[in-house]
């Protein structure tokens, strides 16, 4: 009589899960010496391979701490929904100006020429103070540092990019993150 | 270097009564208990991170960060017999976050050219070059099969076989039915099955 052995597909399910397997396969995996082999040796090489990688992988060099970047609460008069939605208000009101701008283009004030210059100056002066401000550098010199990194940082990612929800065990929301109930 | 546990020691899933009874003193207010379950989670958490970013300051920080986010969500935990598959699982959506941010940064802006594998190994372990030398060569030999292997596959793969989660626990990391989990899983071991090299150096030169 022909023995059926294990297929590959039964083999691999009975590593992941022994108890997927019917009960006439478990019987015959356990009897059968080619069957056992298999199975042993697919588990051997699973775990001889996580053994692996735990084993060359580093440990940390530094413990953990939970004082050293504490969570800020999130202030009562910033809820989460506010920024988000801000920015949305933002968007679009920025669209209608590009769409509609001349209903918002200032008129005619009556002032004089030489005000009018006097107050540009003024202005141009104040932004090259302001800028002076946030940036002394020289433009050469800015460019000799590499913005791409500044330019993208955690604030603005975490904006673009909001923190993957952690809540699907509980209805219960962050509490701001300085006790842990 | 702090070492929480000893380094190439397998992974030291705890005594699941003492971190349940450390979680519930910790549900109740005991800041001592969260830190005794920091130290005692904190190698697995950085090996798991460290694993799937392949940087060693990125995986300090993250584990951090996965720590103080586990702390500040704590009591969204409704079984405590299950802390160590919800930090898992708070570690995973970190980790693809971070994974998010660098393709981001990516589309914008040229990085600076990062350092060969085999230089970033040698720095960060200035005393265990052998030990660099020897995670160089594996790395070498995982990346292909990782490859081929889709997002998922891959999760659940390294969730399995090198964290040593049980099905029930990845599906509750992953956020998936056990179903599904044991078919990703069952896909990954399977197209493992088909790279004779990588098994062979396994046989052969790991003891």
């Amino acid at each position: 009589m022909k023995t059926e052995h294990l297929s590959e597909d039964r083999l691999v399910r009975a590593v992941i899960d022994l108890g997927d397997l019917s009960e006439p396969e478990k019987r015959h995996l356990l009897a059968c010496p080619r069957c056992k082999t298999e199975w042993e040796d697919l588990e051997a090489q699973l775990q001889k391979l996580g053994r692996t990688a735990h084993r060359l992988a580093p440990g940390p060099f530094r413990a953990v701490s939970l004082t050293e970047h504490k969570l800020r609460p999130r202030p009562f008069w910033r809820p989460r929904w506010a920024f988000s939605w801000g920015a949305a208000a933002a968007a679009a009101f920025a669209l209608i100006v590009f769409l509609w701008g001349a209903p918002f283009k200032p008129e005619t004030d009556g002032l004089g020429d030489e005000m009018r210059i006097e107050m540009t100056e003024t202005e141009r002066f104040t932004l090259e103070i302001d800028r002076v401000s946030e940036d002394a550098l020289p433009q050469t010199l800015s460019d000799l540092f590499d913005e791409g990194l500044s330019a993208l940082d955690e604030g603005f990612l975490h904006f673009l990019l909001p923190v993957s929800g952690d809540d699907e065990f509980s209805d219960q929301r962050r509490n701001g993150g300085t006790k842990p109930c | 270097m702090y070492q929480p546990d000893e380094p190439g020691e397998r992974v030291d899933t705890g005594t699941p009564s003492n971190t349940e009874a450390l979680v519930t003193k910790a549900l109740e207010g005991s800041r001592e208990a969260f830190e005794e379950i920091m130290r005692l989670y904190q190698g697995q958490i950085f090996r798991m991170v460290y694993m799937r970013t392949r940087s060693r300051m990125d995986a300090e920080d993250l584990t951090q960060e996965i720590f103080l986010r586990a702390f500040s969500k704590l009591c969204a935990l409704k079984d405590a017999g299950r802390f160590r598959a919800w930090l898992f699982g708070i570690a995973v959506n970190r980790i693809r976050d971070h994974h998010r941010k660098r393709r981001l940064r990516s589309l914008f802006f040229v990085q600076p050219q990062a350092p060969s594998e085999g230089t970033e190994i040698a720095v960060q372990n200035p005393y265990e070059s052998v030990s660099g030398l020897a995670e160089q060569e594996f790395w070498k030999r995982m990346e292909p099969f990782l490859a081929i292997l889709s997002p998922m596959e891959r999760e659940v793969f390294l969730l399995r076989t090198v964290d040593e989660l049980s099905v029930g626990d990845i599906a509750t990391a992953v956020h998936r039915r056990e179903g599904t989990v044991k078919a990703f899983l069952h896909r990954a071991i399977k197209k493992l099955r088909r790279q004779p090299l990588l098994l062979r150096w396994l046989k052969e030169e790991i003891p």
